[in-house]
């Protein structure tokens, strides 16, 4: 045996396996040194060989795990075999004219005769084969011992490799499905997300080409989102989100998409629809009636049951008739109209009511800068007593706009209240209402007078509107109980406990409330009896009819008795004639505010009335 | 000397050419060319390029230090192998940046046209100054196994420059692989002859095909004592190329076969660069001035070729000879070996080139391995 032969063999063998970190590529390429100095042509591999038994079966069942050199044979790795166990067991043996035992072997019958088997260990074999005994003069069955030992913890290790290589796979598959995922869906609720959602217009777009048939693209918004999400928190509208896209999911046919737009807007593609428009809108509606019920049952939310409205826009769309963006364009207007209509309705996108959204939207920007550009001014209405005598006034909102010129209340203020403008507007309102009070502090008959202000629901409903008016009136202590805040009923809408908590919290501080618009809204008369309240006031409408309509004047008489009983201060507003006076008289109210007595003014004529002492017309002379 | 598909030009004459091209495309309408091309003669693979393409004739080939036709090595002409169908050829650029995707490039090509039994012959025409050739070899038989026959010689310039030396209808590249596959073929036959006096030697440090360490010590350091020692002279860098082919590197096999390796070149880090890849940390053992047993290596590629073919009948032989052997043999020895290797198989015809690298196999069936100092032969057969 020439050592110098051997060593730089084995030396460059141990290194060749050294360098390997997977178990295919380590008996690869270890058959391949081997074959490389060995002159065998090709080998195999067999690991995990059944223990050894004296006598039994003749052959054993194993896996080829590896093959090199022959291209037969390396087609068959992977697959089981049964092989003699006088090939694959026992110490390391060359052996020539073995034809018939090779034989066994798949896919290389008859062209193998000599073999050199080298136990891996007790881990499996490493079968050389040739179709005659290659020369050598070396020990081959000797000299390779160290390299199988060495080979058998290197295949321990490079199995522990593989088994944490295919767990990093399998997790970084995992978090790329999952990214994957986030990419076209939304997060919170699960549906396809605004990406996919075009992705799919487009598609739907495209096949309609083909086949001329419709599709519906419907924008879902909730009603008074906005509100919910105040009084209830993010986390109750994030679970009723859910809940809707469950509802959502449950209505809509195979193939349509139900997608989460934006916030509270979902958006449903349906697709396909018939081919003929007027069929293509009636399947459509019929499926957003089927929304509408779904989403009618109540949803709990921190624990109470609560009604929600959804409005509906419908817009069909062919092929590539319109743009996608043209279409999303009508999406959107189509659900204005149906929020225009009064909420809680379906409505299919109209050309002409395009012109009407576009100049709300313009209107609500000009809105946006109404307040930096000082564009708002308060005018103060009187109210007065049956003596006469000016108790005080109400403050109203006016928009003088440089090009509009003066922007009616009822189109302004429900813009501001759907944009959030309104509680910027509503703290500057009270905040002005107190330095008129203060200031008519000096003055000793106008420091007695009470000036009423709006708080609108939106408003009122801040999670830090107490904190807010209390701040305030750490700085106006002295005028608080000459504030009297008005509320209007809609308040009641929104957690009922909540609202008379907040009412009591102020009226510790010494202000007053008022219910605004009484008998037009929702009206609970458990709640109301609750409600620390200081003062309802009659609606306009009523005062307006009382003296044509006798249903009205049985209500008027209903509220003031109901008033009279809960210990409440009754005030009609709206009055215009003297023969509205005298009834309101004649029924027992007691307070007034209306265009008889004046129109809403700017301060400086207020005061000038104010001024000139108790009204002229005091109810007595009115009613001689 | 001469048979039908393989014509020697001593002179370039493209009418020549072109008559010839042209009189086999009548007898062989899907035919191709194999070009041989010298060195000194580079300059003229461009315009046979241009006539080939002109004709629709397909052409592959390399460019070589030098020819080999009848017993004769040549400067000058050109060597044209007939095929008569043209086989599947393909020319991979691009194998320095990526041995591994080259050698996967390669099978994904051939494998489609070994979906039969038919014998077959890897034959590779690579640039001769690729460093990575064995490893090349290794991925390839992972890959092919024992379904083709290998064989194949390195293309490029004695002096050891860079150069495009690989060419097909198109392109002239180096740093490729041109692949032949011949079918039906029964592969090729090579030996050394080399009677090694094994010396231990150890390269501690390689990459490639440069050695950069003996013995823990600057390759060249330790290569200038072994001259010294040897010869009585001063090795330097001038001198280098024609001292080193006396003292090739040899990587022992069990078989006892040695794999030879030239050192070719210096660099300025004192590494020693062989033609052909010397595996990473291998160790080595040094050829001292080995003997050549020229009749032996003759009578050895005699008897393989009759193997492979079943008869000793020959037609028309390949031939290629390393340049690094005749270096070592010098010229006279050289020219007698071809002579003697004519005069042995007898063939209708030999044409081949001094080659900077061979691949075959020593014994019958095996692993295809890179070799220097060699003499590869296959047949060419007619109908190739």
């Amino acid at each position: 045996m020439n050592r110098d032969e051997i060593i730089p063999i084995l030396y460059e063998m141990a290194l060749a396996i050294g360098g390997e970190v997977s178990v295919a590529s380590l008996l690869s390429r270890t058959l391949q040194r081997l074959l490389y100095y060995t002159s065998f042509p090709a080998g195999f591999i067999c690991l995990d060989l059944p223990v050894a038994e004296v006598g039994g079966e003749d052959f054993v069942t194993t896996t080829l795990d590896a093959a090199v050199g022959d291209y037969r044979l390396i087609k068959h790795v992977g697959e089981q075999f049964t092989l003699p166990k006088q090939l694959l067991l026992g110490p390391a043996v060359k052996l020539d004219g073995q034809a018939e035992l090779l034989s066994c072997m798949p896919a290389t019958r008859g062209r193998y005769q000599a073999f050199l088997r080298l136990p891996i260990g007790k881990l499996g074999v490493i079968i050389l084969i040739a179709p005659r005994m290659p020369e050598t003069g070396l020990p081959l069955t000797l000299m390779f011992e160290p390299i199988m030992s060495h080979l058998e913890r290197a295949i321990v290790l490079c199995r522990n490799n593989d088994q944490y290589t295919s767990r990093l796979i399998a997790d970084r598959q995992q978090a790329d499905t999952r990214a994957e995922y986030l990419a076209l869906h939304d997060g919170l609720t699960g549906l396809p997300n605004r990406g996919l959602l075009l992705d799919r217009i487009q598609q739907a777009m495209a096949m309609g080409t083909h086949t001329g048939q419709y599709g519906a693209l419907m924008t879902l918004n909730v009603d008074h989102f906005k509100q919910l999400n105040d009084y209830y928190g993010y986390q109750a509208c994030d679970r009723f989100l859910i809940d809707t896209a469950r509802r959502l999911e449950a209505c809509i046919r195979e193939g349509d998409t139900v997608a989460r737009y934006d916030g509270d807007e979902f958006m449903l593609l349906i697709w396909p629809l018939p081919s003929i428009r007027d069929e293509a809108a009636i399947q459509a509606e019929q499926i957003a009636q089927k929304l509408q019920q779904a989403l009618t049952p109540p949803y709990r939310l921190n624990g109470r049951e609560r009604s929600a409205s959804f409005s509906i826009g419908i817009s069909l769309f062919l092929a590539h008739l319109d743009t996608l963006e043209t279409l999303l364009r009508h999406a959107e207007t189509s659900v204005y109209q149906a929020k225009i209509a009064g909420r809680n309705t379906i409505r299919f996108f109209d050309p002409a009511l395009q012109s009407v959204i576009m100049t709300r939207l313009e209107l609500e920007a000009d809105l946006l800068r109404a307040m930096p550009l000082k564009e708002f001014q308060l005018y103060y209405q009187l109210q007065a007593d049956d003596l006469g005598h000016i108790t005080g006034a109400e403050v109203l909102l006016r928009w003088q706009h440089p090009k509009r010129g003066q922007v009616s209340p009822g189109v302004f203020i429900p813009l501001a209240e759907e944009t959030g403008a309104i509680i910027e507007i509503g703290d500057w309102v009270m905040q002005m209402a107190c330095e008129q009070l203060r200031s008519w502090q000096t003055h000793p008959h106008m420091r007695q007078l009470q000036l009423a202000v709006n708080v609108s629901a939106v408003q009122f409903h801040q999670q830090d509107f107490t904190a807010k008016v209390c701040r305030l009136m750490a700085r106006y202590d002295d005028i608080a109980s000459l504030l009297k805040l008005e509320l209007t009923e809609s308040v009641m809408l929104v957690g009922a406990e909540d609202v008379i908590e907040k009412i009591q919290i102020l009226k510790n501080l010494g202000l007053r409330f008022s219910m605004d618009d009484f008998g037009t809204g929702y009206s609970s008369l458990a709640y109301l009896k609750r409600l620390p309240l200081d003062q309802l006031k009659i609606d306009q409408s009523f005062v307006r009819d009382i003296t044509s309509d006798p249903s009205a004047a049985v209500i008027i008489q209903t509220i003031i008795g109901m008033a009279q009983n809960l210990g409440l201060e009754v005030i009609a507003e709206g009055l215009e004639t003297k023969e509205q006076l005298a009834l309101l008289l004649q029924y027992g109210c007691r307070h007034y505010q209306g265009y008889l007595l004046s129109r809403p003014v700017p301060v400086d004529q207020f005061e000038a009335v104010f001024e000139q002492g108790p009204l002229p017309l005091s109810i007595k002379q009115a009613l001689t | 000397m001469g048979c039908a598909g393989m014509i020697y030009f001593s002179s370039i004459d493209k009418l020549k050419i072109e008559a010839l091209l042209l009189n086999w495309r009548t007898e062989f309408p899907n035919m191709g060319v194999l070009a041989m091309v010298p060195e000194a003669e580079k300059s003229q693979v461009l315009k046979l390029q241009a006539l080939c393409r002109r004709h629709q004739i397909p052409l592959c080939g390399a460019i070589f230090p030098q020819l080999i036709y009848g017993n004769e090595f040549h400067c000058s002409g050109i060597c044209l192998l007939r095929f008569d169908i043209m086989p599947y050829v393909a020319l991979h650029t691009g194998v320095l940046d990526d041995t591994l995707a080259s050698a996967q490039a390669i099978a994904l090509g051939v494998s489609p046209e070994l979906i039969d039994d038919i014998p077959a012959t890897l034959f590779l025409l690579l640039d001769g100054l690729l460093p990575h050739i064995s490893t090349l070899l290794d991925e390839l038989y992972l890959r092919l196994a024992n379904r083709v026959h290998y064989a194949g010689v390195n293309a490029g310039s004695e002096s050891f420059q860079a150069m495009p030396c690989l060419f097909d209808s198109y392109r002239l590249v180096g740093n490729a692989v041109l692949v032949i596959l011949l079918k039906p073929h029964r592969g090729a036959v090579l030996e050394h002859g080399y009677q090694t006096q094994a010396q231990s030697l150890h390269a501690t440090s390689t990459d490639g095909n440069r050695i950069i360490h003996i013995d823990w010590r600057p390759a060249f350091e330790v290569y200038q004592e072994l001259v010294r020692a040897e010869f009585g002279v001063d090795i330097t860098r001038e001198n280098f190329y024609s001292y080193a082919v006396h003292f090739p590197f040899g990587i022992l096999r069990a078989n006892h076969c040695t794999l030879v390796r030239i050192p070719v070149m210096l660099d300025e880090d004192n590494a020693l660069f062989c033609i052909g890849e010397v595996p990473a940390h291998s160790m080595l053992t040094l050829l001292a001035a080995p003997r050549v047993d020229s009749v032996n290596t003759v009578e050895t590629l005699q008897q393989g070729l009759t193997e492979l073919r079943g008869n000793p009948e020959a037609n028309g032989v390949l031939l290629f000879y390393c340049a690094g052997r005749r270096q070592h043999m010098g010229q006279a020895a050289a020219v007698e070996e071809l002579r003697l290797f004519s005069e042995v198989t007898r063939p209708a015809a030999v044409a081949g080139a001094l080659a900077l690298g061979e691949i075959g196999k020593s014994t019958l069936w095996g692993y295809p391995l890179f070799q220097n100092a060699t003499l590869v032969t296959a047949d060419w057969e007619i109908g190739q």
